[in-house]
Protein backbone atom coordinates (compact mmCIF):
# COMPACT_ATOMS: atom_id res chain seq x y z
CA UNK A 1 0.00 0.00 0.00
CA UNK A 2 1.49 3.63 -0.94
CA UNK A 3 2.03 5.65 1.79
CA UNK A 4 2.71 9.32 0.20
CA UNK A 5 1.19 12.21 -0.18
CA UNK A 6 -0.05 12.97 -3.19
CA UNK A 7 2.43 15.83 -3.30
CA UNK A 8 4.69 12.55 -3.25
CA UNK A 9 2.54 11.11 -5.97
CA UNK A 10 3.14 14.14 -8.60
CA UNK A 11 6.31 15.11 -6.99
CA UNK A 12 9.06 15.19 -9.66
CA UNK A 13 12.09 12.04 -9.05
CA UNK A 14 14.73 14.63 -10.41
CA UNK A 15 16.07 12.36 -12.44
CA UNK A 16 19.41 14.34 -13.28
CA UNK A 17 21.72 11.40 -14.87
CA UNK A 18 19.43 10.96 -18.06
CA UNK A 19 21.71 12.18 -20.50
CA UNK A 20 19.57 10.68 -23.62
CA UNK A 21 17.38 13.15 -24.09
CA UNK A 22 17.95 16.82 -25.62
CA UNK A 23 17.76 19.20 -23.32
CA UNK A 24 15.22 20.81 -25.59
CA UNK A 25 12.91 17.64 -25.43
CA UNK A 26 12.95 18.30 -21.67
CA UNK A 27 11.71 21.42 -21.10
CA UNK A 28 8.91 19.94 -23.32
CA UNK A 29 7.91 17.45 -21.25
CA UNK A 30 6.70 19.98 -18.45
CA UNK A 31 5.10 23.00 -21.21
CA UNK A 32 0.94 22.28 -21.37
CA UNK A 33 0.12 19.19 -22.15
CA UNK A 34 -1.27 20.60 -25.89
CA UNK A 35 2.37 21.29 -26.59
CA UNK A 36 3.56 18.05 -25.15
CA UNK A 37 1.82 15.60 -27.52
CA UNK A 38 2.47 17.95 -30.61
CA UNK A 39 6.49 17.71 -29.68
CA UNK A 40 6.34 13.95 -29.38
CA UNK A 41 4.60 13.84 -33.14
CA UNK A 42 7.48 15.95 -34.39
CA UNK A 43 10.15 13.70 -32.85
CA UNK A 44 9.47 10.24 -32.99
CA UNK A 45 12.79 9.24 -32.67
CA UNK A 46 12.87 10.63 -28.63
CA UNK A 47 13.62 8.61 -25.73
CA UNK A 48 12.28 9.30 -22.09
CA UNK A 49 13.77 8.00 -19.18
CA UNK A 50 11.57 6.07 -16.82
CA UNK A 51 11.00 8.92 -14.70
CA UNK A 52 10.35 11.13 -17.91
CA UNK A 53 8.34 8.92 -19.32
CA UNK A 54 6.35 9.05 -16.14
CA UNK A 55 6.03 12.20 -15.89
CA UNK A 56 4.55 12.46 -19.01
CA UNK A 57 2.15 10.29 -18.82
CA UNK A 58 1.08 11.33 -15.53
CA UNK A 59 0.59 14.85 -17.41
CA UNK A 60 -1.78 13.09 -19.91
CA UNK A 61 -4.08 10.88 -17.54
CA UNK A 62 -4.32 14.83 -15.71
CA UNK A 63 -5.28 16.24 -18.59
CA UNK A 64 -9.08 15.37 -17.79
CA UNK A 65 -11.17 14.10 -15.03
CA UNK A 66 -12.79 10.67 -14.93
CA UNK A 67 -15.69 8.81 -12.68
CA UNK A 68 -15.18 5.71 -11.71
CA UNK A 69 -18.23 3.37 -10.06
CA UNK A 70 -17.37 0.53 -7.84
CA UNK A 71 -17.74 -0.93 -4.40
CA UNK A 72 -15.36 0.20 -1.81
CA UNK A 73 -13.47 -3.48 -0.77
CA UNK A 74 -10.73 -2.34 0.94
CA UNK A 75 -10.85 1.24 3.21
CA UNK A 76 -7.37 2.86 4.87
CA UNK A 77 -7.75 5.92 6.46
CA UNK A 78 -4.26 7.50 7.05
CA UNK A 79 -2.64 10.63 8.23
CA UNK A 80 -0.95 11.12 4.87
CA UNK A 81 -4.28 10.61 3.00
CA UNK A 82 -7.10 7.78 2.16
CA UNK A 83 -6.25 4.74 0.67
CA UNK A 84 -9.02 2.38 -1.09
CA UNK A 85 -9.73 -0.21 -3.36
CA UNK A 86 -12.90 -0.23 -5.62
CA UNK A 87 -13.70 -3.15 -7.15
CA UNK A 88 -16.66 -4.00 -9.83
CA UNK A 89 -19.90 -5.78 -8.46
CA UNK A 90 -19.81 -7.79 -11.22
CA UNK A 91 -16.53 -8.69 -12.91
CA UNK A 92 -13.29 -8.86 -11.47
CA UNK A 93 -11.97 -5.25 -12.10
CA UNK A 94 -9.73 -3.75 -9.01
CA UNK A 95 -8.62 -0.10 -8.79
CA UNK A 96 -6.67 1.64 -6.40
CA UNK A 97 -7.06 4.83 -5.21
CA UNK A 98 -5.97 6.90 -3.16
CA UNK A 99 -7.38 10.35 -1.47
CA UNK A 100 -5.12 13.03 -0.30
CA UNK A 101 -5.94 14.39 3.55
CA UNK A 102 -7.59 17.32 3.07
CA UNK A 103 -9.82 16.20 0.73
CA UNK A 104 -11.14 13.10 2.52
CA UNK A 105 -11.48 15.96 5.18
CA UNK A 106 -13.79 17.87 3.08
CA UNK A 107 -15.64 14.46 1.98
CA UNK A 108 -17.34 14.78 5.12
CA UNK A 109 -18.98 11.58 4.96
CA UNK A 110 -18.31 8.28 6.99
CA UNK A 111 -16.87 5.05 4.34
CA UNK A 112 -16.54 2.10 4.83
CA UNK A 113 -15.97 -1.22 3.00
CA UNK A 114 -19.27 -1.95 1.02
CA UNK A 115 -20.78 1.37 -0.01
CA UNK A 116 -20.66 1.70 -3.79
CA UNK A 117 -19.39 5.34 -4.52
CA UNK A 118 -18.27 7.40 -7.50
CA UNK A 119 -14.77 8.43 -7.19
CA UNK A 120 -13.87 11.76 -9.20
CA UNK A 121 -10.57 12.18 -10.33
CA UNK A 122 -8.02 11.09 -12.40
CA UNK A 123 -5.23 8.43 -12.55
CA UNK A 124 -1.39 8.53 -11.31
CA UNK A 125 1.67 6.34 -11.78
CA UNK A 126 3.53 7.09 -8.26
CA UNK A 127 6.81 7.24 -9.97
CA UNK A 128 9.55 5.35 -7.02
CA UNK A 129 7.52 2.39 -7.02
CA UNK A 130 5.62 2.48 -10.93
CA UNK A 131 2.46 1.96 -9.16
CA UNK A 132 -0.92 2.75 -10.78
CA UNK A 133 -3.87 4.66 -8.96
CA UNK A 134 -6.77 6.50 -9.09
CA UNK A 135 -6.52 9.71 -7.39
CA UNK A 136 -9.92 10.90 -6.18
CA UNK A 137 -10.63 14.38 -6.11
CA UNK A 138 -14.00 13.86 -4.55
CA UNK A 139 -16.10 10.93 -4.04
CA UNK A 140 -19.72 10.58 -4.32
CA UNK A 141 -22.03 8.00 -2.59
CA UNK A 142 -24.04 6.06 -4.99
CA UNK A 143 -27.08 3.72 -3.84
CA UNK A 144 -29.60 4.13 -1.29
CA UNK A 145 -27.77 1.52 0.34
CA UNK A 146 -24.48 3.44 0.88
CA UNK A 147 -26.19 6.50 1.58
CA UNK A 148 -28.08 4.91 4.32
CA UNK A 149 -24.92 3.45 5.85
CA UNK A 150 -23.55 6.46 5.59
CA UNK A 151 -26.49 8.15 7.48
CA UNK A 152 -26.28 5.40 9.90
CA UNK A 153 -22.42 5.86 11.11
CA UNK A 154 -22.63 9.45 10.98
CA UNK A 155 -25.68 9.66 13.14
CA UNK A 156 -24.30 7.54 15.86
CA UNK A 157 -21.20 9.06 15.69
CA UNK A 158 -22.20 12.57 16.28
CA UNK A 159 -24.90 11.42 18.65
CA UNK A 160 -22.53 10.32 20.53
CA UNK A 161 -20.54 13.40 20.83
CA UNK A 162 -23.61 14.77 22.14
CA UNK A 163 -24.07 17.07 18.99
CA UNK A 164 -28.12 16.81 19.08
CA UNK A 165 -28.49 17.36 22.46
CA UNK A 166 -27.26 21.35 22.77
CA UNK A 167 -30.23 23.54 21.71
CA UNK A 168 -29.82 27.25 22.53
CA UNK A 169 -33.33 29.05 23.10
CA UNK A 170 -33.93 31.44 20.43
CA UNK A 171 -34.24 35.22 21.43
CA UNK A 172 -37.38 36.88 21.89
CA UNK A 173 -38.80 39.25 19.48
CA UNK A 174 -36.87 38.17 16.81
CA UNK A 175 -35.82 41.02 13.88
CA UNK A 176 -33.12 40.03 11.78
CA UNK A 177 -33.22 36.84 10.21
CA UNK A 178 -30.78 35.01 7.83
CA UNK A 179 -31.53 32.56 5.83
CA UNK A 180 -29.54 30.12 3.79
CA UNK A 181 -31.15 28.50 0.48
CA UNK A 182 -31.63 28.47 -3.17
CA UNK A 183 -32.57 32.01 -3.93
CA UNK A 184 -34.98 29.88 -6.77
CA UNK A 185 -37.43 27.61 -6.23
CA UNK A 186 -40.76 27.93 -4.12
CA UNK A 187 -38.76 26.80 -0.56
CA UNK A 188 -37.71 31.15 -0.15
CA UNK A 189 -41.20 32.17 -1.20
CA UNK A 190 -43.10 29.81 1.20
CA UNK A 191 -40.81 31.28 3.92
CA UNK A 192 -41.26 34.48 3.15
CA UNK A 193 -45.52 34.23 2.63
CA UNK A 194 -45.40 32.53 5.92
CA UNK A 195 -43.37 35.46 7.97
CA UNK A 196 -46.31 37.91 8.99
CA UNK A 197 -45.25 41.39 8.54
CA UNK A 198 -43.38 42.45 11.29
CA UNK A 199 -40.28 44.28 10.19
CA UNK A 200 -38.11 41.68 9.74
CA UNK A 201 -34.68 42.14 8.09
CA UNK A 202 -34.04 39.28 6.08
CA UNK A 203 -30.75 38.64 4.73
CA UNK A 204 -30.49 35.61 1.83
CA UNK A 205 -27.63 33.49 1.21
CA UNK A 206 -27.69 31.91 -1.97
CA UNK A 207 -26.88 28.12 -2.07
CA UNK A 208 -26.64 25.24 -3.93
CA UNK A 209 -28.55 22.96 -1.53
CA UNK A 210 -27.83 19.80 -3.30
CA UNK A 211 -24.77 18.73 -5.47
CA UNK A 212 -21.15 18.38 -4.60
CA UNK A 213 -20.94 21.61 -4.36
CA UNK A 214 -23.72 22.65 -1.63
CA UNK A 215 -22.00 21.53 1.51
CA UNK A 216 -19.04 23.91 0.68
CA UNK A 217 -21.28 26.50 -0.01
CA UNK A 218 -23.25 25.54 3.02
CA UNK A 219 -20.78 26.06 4.96
CA UNK A 220 -19.27 29.42 3.75
CA UNK A 221 -23.17 30.63 4.20
CA UNK A 222 -23.29 29.65 8.04
CA UNK A 223 -19.62 31.33 8.77
CA UNK A 224 -20.32 34.23 6.53
CA UNK A 225 -23.49 35.30 8.78
CA UNK A 226 -21.39 34.48 11.89
CA UNK A 227 -18.34 36.74 10.77
CA UNK A 228 -20.07 39.57 8.95
CA UNK A 229 -23.26 39.56 10.77
CA UNK A 230 -22.86 38.13 14.04
CA UNK A 231 -26.04 40.39 15.51
CA UNK A 232 -28.34 38.47 13.41
CA UNK A 233 -30.92 36.82 15.80
CA UNK A 234 -31.19 33.33 14.15
CA UNK A 235 -30.21 31.44 11.03
CA UNK A 236 -32.51 29.62 8.92
CA UNK A 237 -31.64 26.79 6.91
CA UNK A 238 -34.29 25.29 4.27
CA UNK A 239 -34.67 23.35 1.87
CA UNK A 240 -37.56 21.39 0.08
CA UNK A 241 -38.08 17.36 0.58
CA UNK A 242 -35.89 15.13 -1.38
CA UNK A 243 -34.64 11.44 -1.07
CA UNK A 244 -31.62 10.72 0.59
CA UNK A 245 -29.44 10.80 -2.06
CA UNK A 246 -30.47 14.81 -2.13
CA UNK A 247 -30.17 15.57 1.21
CA UNK A 248 -26.50 14.48 1.20
CA UNK A 249 -25.55 17.80 1.59
CA UNK A 250 -27.42 17.86 5.39
CA UNK A 251 -25.90 14.70 6.22
CA UNK A 252 -22.40 16.13 5.42
CA UNK A 253 -20.35 16.29 8.79
CA UNK A 254 -18.73 19.15 7.94
CA UNK A 255 -21.61 21.22 7.56
CA UNK A 256 -23.39 19.52 10.81
CA UNK A 257 -20.21 20.62 12.78
CA UNK A 258 -20.54 23.85 10.95
CA UNK A 259 -23.85 24.10 12.53
CA UNK A 260 -22.70 23.37 16.06
CA UNK A 261 -20.14 25.66 15.85
CA UNK A 262 -22.43 29.11 14.83
CA UNK A 263 -22.64 31.45 17.08
CA UNK A 264 -25.87 32.65 16.23
CA UNK A 265 -28.75 30.43 16.97
CA UNK A 266 -29.73 27.86 14.07
CA UNK A 267 -33.68 26.76 12.72
CA UNK A 268 -33.36 23.95 10.28
CA UNK A 269 -36.28 23.43 8.21
CA UNK A 270 -35.90 21.19 5.61
CA UNK A 271 -38.37 18.31 4.10
CA UNK A 272 -37.66 15.13 4.39
CA UNK A 273 -39.15 11.41 4.41
CA UNK A 274 -38.22 8.95 6.88
CA UNK A 275 -34.73 10.27 7.87
CA UNK A 276 -34.16 13.20 9.82
CA UNK A 277 -31.26 14.96 8.23
CA UNK A 278 -28.68 15.04 10.52
CA UNK A 279 -28.11 19.30 10.22
CA UNK A 280 -31.49 19.23 11.54
CA UNK A 281 -30.82 16.91 14.15
CA UNK A 282 -27.82 19.48 15.30
CA UNK A 283 -29.87 22.79 14.83
CA UNK A 284 -31.23 24.53 17.38
CA UNK A 285 -34.62 24.62 16.40
CA UNK A 286 -36.21 21.63 13.86
CA UNK A 287 -38.86 22.08 11.55
CA UNK A 288 -39.94 19.82 8.50
CA UNK A 289 -40.81 22.89 6.60
CA UNK A 290 -39.58 26.13 5.30
CA UNK A 291 -43.54 27.54 6.12
CA UNK A 292 -42.94 25.90 9.93
CA UNK A 293 -39.17 28.21 10.17
CA UNK A 294 -40.97 31.01 9.47
CA UNK A 295 -43.94 30.24 11.87
CA UNK A 296 -40.95 29.33 14.81
CA UNK A 297 -39.55 32.96 13.86
CA UNK A 298 -43.30 34.74 14.39
CA UNK A 299 -43.72 32.80 17.77
CA UNK A 300 -40.90 34.99 18.83
CA UNK A 301 -43.20 37.94 18.90
CA UNK A 302 -45.92 35.60 20.82
CA UNK A 303 -45.21 37.37 24.44
CA UNK A 304 -46.35 40.43 22.94
CA UNK A 305 -49.52 39.32 20.63
CA UNK A 306 -50.77 36.88 22.78
CA UNK A 307 -50.21 38.28 26.36
CA UNK A 308 -50.55 42.24 25.68
CA UNK A 309 -54.91 41.98 24.97
CA UNK A 310 -54.74 39.36 28.10
CA UNK A 311 -53.20 41.77 30.15
CA UNK A 312 -55.18 44.89 29.28
CA UNK A 313 -58.52 42.52 29.44
CA UNK A 314 -57.04 41.61 32.90
CA UNK A 315 -56.31 45.29 33.96
CA UNK A 316 -59.71 46.65 33.07
CA UNK A 317 -61.58 43.97 34.64
CA UNK A 318 -59.52 44.45 37.83
CA UNK A 319 -59.90 48.36 38.04
CA UNK A 320 -63.51 47.80 36.44
CA UNK A 321 -64.84 45.77 39.73
CA UNK A 322 -63.06 47.96 41.85
CA UNK A 323 -64.36 51.22 40.54
CA UNK A 324 -68.37 49.35 40.71
CA UNK A 325 -67.05 48.33 44.62
CA UNK A 326 -65.91 52.08 44.94
CA UNK A 327 -68.86 53.72 43.52
CA UNK A 328 -71.17 51.75 45.59
CA UNK A 329 -69.48 52.53 48.71
CA UNK A 330 -69.72 56.18 47.84
CA UNK A 331 -73.47 55.92 46.85
CA UNK A 332 -73.70 54.24 50.54
CA UNK A 333 -72.25 56.87 52.08
CA UNK A 334 -74.32 59.30 50.44
CA UNK A 335 -77.50 57.90 51.52
CA UNK A 336 -75.88 57.63 54.67
CA UNK A 337 -75.09 61.00 55.32
CA UNK A 338 -78.28 61.97 53.87
CA UNK A 339 -79.99 60.45 56.44
CA UNK A 340 -77.83 61.92 58.94
CA UNK A 341 -78.28 65.24 57.68
CA UNK A 342 -82.10 64.78 57.62
CA UNK A 343 -81.66 64.20 61.42
CA UNK A 344 -79.93 67.02 62.12
CA UNK A 345 -82.30 69.11 60.05
CA UNK A 346 -84.73 67.89 61.40
CA UNK A 347 -83.13 68.12 65.06
CA UNK A 348 -82.23 72.02 63.93
CA UNK A 349 -85.75 72.70 63.12
CA UNK A 350 -87.21 71.07 66.33
CA UNK A 351 -84.51 73.84 68.10
CA UNK A 352 -85.43 76.75 66.39
CA UNK A 353 -89.21 77.08 67.34
CA UNK A 354 -88.03 75.90 70.78
CA UNK A 355 -85.90 79.37 70.65
CA UNK A 356 -88.53 81.11 69.00
CA UNK A 357 -91.20 79.85 71.65
CA UNK A 358 -88.56 80.58 73.89
CA UNK A 359 -87.98 84.05 73.16
CA UNK A 360 -91.55 84.76 72.97
CA UNK A 361 -92.28 83.85 75.80
CA UNK A 362 -89.64 85.95 77.32
CA UNK A 363 -90.80 88.60 75.68
CA UNK A 364 -94.09 88.70 76.70
CA UNK A 365 -92.92 88.57 80.12
CA UNK A 366 -91.10 91.31 80.04
CA UNK A 367 -93.56 93.10 78.43
CA UNK A 368 -95.79 92.38 81.08
CA UNK A 369 -93.11 93.65 83.08
CA UNK A 370 -93.05 96.81 81.39
CA UNK A 371 -96.39 97.48 81.34
CA UNK A 372 -96.33 97.13 85.44
CA UNK A 373 -93.82 99.35 85.43
CA UNK A 374 -95.33 101.75 83.62
CA UNK A 375 -98.47 101.36 85.89
CA UNK A 376 -96.34 102.20 89.03
CA UNK A 377 -94.65 104.97 87.38
CA UNK A 378 -98.12 106.48 86.26
CA UNK A 379 -99.56 105.91 89.78
CA UNK A 380 -96.53 107.86 91.34
CA UNK A 381 -96.44 110.86 88.34
CA UNK A 382 -97.00 114.38 91.04
CA UNK A 383 -98.15 115.72 88.14
CA UNK A 384 -101.15 112.97 88.11
CA UNK A 385 -101.54 114.10 92.12
CA UNK A 386 -101.38 117.71 91.44
CA UNK A 387 -104.45 117.10 89.03
CA UNK A 388 -106.25 115.48 91.85
CA UNK A 389 -106.00 118.23 94.09
CA UNK A 390 -102.75 117.66 95.97
CA UNK A 391 -99.82 120.25 95.98
CA UNK A 392 -96.40 120.44 97.10
CA UNK A 393 -95.23 123.56 99.68
CA UNK A 394 -91.54 124.59 98.67
CA UNK A 395 -89.78 126.18 101.64
CA UNK A 396 -87.00 128.71 101.12
CA UNK A 397 -84.37 127.66 98.94
CA UNK A 398 -87.06 126.00 96.81
CA UNK A 399 -86.80 122.49 99.23
CA UNK A 400 -90.25 120.44 99.14
CA UNK A 401 -91.61 120.91 102.78
CA UNK A 402 -92.51 117.26 103.96
CA UNK A 403 -92.98 118.25 107.91
CA UNK A 404 -94.51 121.40 109.62
CA UNK A 405 -91.21 121.55 111.78
CA UNK A 406 -89.46 122.65 108.79
CA UNK A 407 -91.13 126.28 109.11
CA UNK A 408 -91.58 128.76 111.93
CA UNK A 409 -94.14 131.59 112.21
CA UNK A 410 -92.99 134.15 109.19
CA UNK A 411 -91.33 131.87 106.63
CA UNK A 412 -91.94 132.35 102.93
CA UNK A 413 -93.72 129.32 101.48
CA UNK A 414 -94.38 128.58 97.78
CA UNK A 415 -97.27 126.53 97.14
CA UNK A 416 -97.87 124.38 93.43
CA UNK A 417 -101.39 123.03 92.56
CA UNK A 418 -102.40 121.28 89.61
CA UNK A 419 -102.87 124.53 87.93
CA UNK A 420 -100.78 127.60 89.01
CA UNK A 421 -98.69 128.41 92.47
CA UNK A 422 -98.77 130.98 95.14
CA UNK A 423 -96.28 132.24 97.61
CA UNK A 424 -97.39 132.95 101.25
CA UNK A 425 -95.97 133.67 104.69
CA UNK A 426 -96.66 131.42 107.83
CA UNK A 427 -98.55 132.87 110.53
CA UNK A 428 -98.67 129.49 112.71
CA UNK A 429 -96.73 126.66 113.01
CA UNK A 430 -99.06 123.07 114.66
CA UNK A 431 -96.29 120.53 115.68
CA UNK A 432 -97.67 117.44 115.38
CA UNK B 1 -33.73 44.50 15.78
CA UNK B 2 -31.36 46.13 18.29
CA UNK B 3 -31.18 44.67 21.61
CA UNK B 4 -32.11 47.96 22.87
CA UNK B 5 -35.13 47.96 20.95
CA UNK B 6 -35.47 45.24 21.98
CA UNK B 7 -35.31 45.52 25.83
CA UNK B 8 -37.60 48.34 25.42
CA UNK B 9 -40.73 45.84 23.86
CA UNK B 10 -39.50 43.30 26.45
CA UNK B 11 -39.16 45.94 29.35
CA UNK B 12 -42.65 47.27 28.91
CA UNK B 13 -44.37 44.09 29.21
CA UNK B 14 -42.37 43.24 31.83
CA UNK B 15 -44.41 46.69 33.58
CA UNK B 16 -47.07 45.84 32.03
CA UNK B 17 -46.74 42.51 33.66
CA UNK B 18 -46.24 43.75 36.91
CA UNK B 19 -49.09 46.32 36.74
CA UNK B 20 -51.23 42.89 36.47
CA UNK B 21 -49.53 41.38 39.40
CA UNK B 22 -50.33 44.40 41.53
CA UNK B 23 -54.31 44.06 40.31
CA UNK B 24 -54.22 40.40 40.78
CA UNK B 25 -52.09 40.87 44.57
CA UNK B 26 -55.05 43.34 45.80
CA UNK B 27 -57.57 42.28 48.37
CA UNK B 28 -59.09 46.02 48.70
CA UNK B 29 -57.52 47.66 44.89
CA UNK B 30 -57.51 51.67 45.84
CA UNK B 31 -58.96 53.31 43.15
CA UNK B 32 -56.78 56.42 43.38
CA UNK B 33 -53.89 53.71 42.85
CA UNK B 34 -55.56 51.88 40.81
CA UNK B 35 -56.25 54.55 38.69
CA UNK B 36 -52.76 55.72 38.41
CA UNK B 37 -51.78 52.37 37.44
CA UNK B 38 -54.64 51.80 34.89
CA UNK B 39 -53.36 54.95 32.96
CA UNK B 40 -49.65 53.89 33.57
CA UNK B 41 -50.72 50.48 31.67
CA UNK B 42 -52.33 52.29 29.09
CA UNK B 43 -49.56 54.29 28.37
CA UNK B 44 -47.79 50.88 27.74
CA UNK B 45 -50.46 49.02 26.01
CA UNK B 46 -50.46 52.26 24.03
CA UNK B 47 -46.45 51.82 22.78
CA UNK B 48 -46.96 48.27 22.58
CA UNK B 49 -49.62 48.27 20.05
CA UNK B 50 -47.89 50.69 18.27
CA UNK B 51 -44.80 47.87 17.70
CA UNK B 52 -48.09 45.51 16.41
CA UNK B 53 -48.85 47.42 13.66
CA UNK B 54 -48.11 45.80 10.62
CA UNK B 55 -44.67 46.35 9.33
CA UNK B 56 -43.07 45.23 6.18
CA UNK B 57 -40.41 43.09 6.14
CA UNK B 58 -37.29 43.77 4.59
CA UNK B 59 -35.34 41.15 2.30
CA UNK B 60 -31.69 41.82 1.05
CA UNK B 61 -30.10 39.41 -0.77
CA UNK B 62 -26.21 38.90 0.52
CA UNK B 63 -24.08 40.05 -1.97
CA UNK B 64 -21.75 37.48 -3.96
CA UNK B 65 -18.55 39.89 -3.51
CA UNK B 66 -18.78 39.01 0.50
CA UNK B 67 -18.64 35.30 -0.28
CA UNK B 68 -15.24 36.00 -3.39
CA UNK B 69 -14.12 38.93 -0.79
CA UNK B 70 -14.21 35.87 2.10
CA UNK B 71 -12.52 33.23 -0.61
Amino acid sequence: MQKDTQQGLFADSGEKGNTKIKKSSKKKIVTPKAEVAESVSETPEMIFSVGEFLDYINEVFRAREYTVEGEITECNPHPTGLYFTLKDKKGDGVLSCYMNPYAYRMLGVPLEVGMLVKAIGAPNIYKPKGRFSFVARKIELSGEGSLRKAYELLKKKLEAEGLFTRKRPLPEFIGSVGVITSKTGAVIDDFRKNLKPLGFKVFLHDVRVEGASAPNQIIHALRSFNKKMPDLDVIVLIRGGGSLEDMQAFNNELVVREIFASQIPVIAGIGHDRDVPIASLTADRMTSTPSFSAAIVNESWDRLFKNLPLMEGTILEFYGVALTDAIHTVENASAHLAGVFQSIAGRYERSVKDIVRFFDSALERAEERLRRAAQLLTALDPERNLKLGYSIVFGEGGRVVRSADELKRGSRIRARFGKGSLEAIVEKVQEK
Amino acid sequence: MTDNKKENISGKLGKLEEIVEWFESQKEIDVEKGLLKVKEGAALIKDLRKRMQIVQNEFQEIKKEIEEEEE
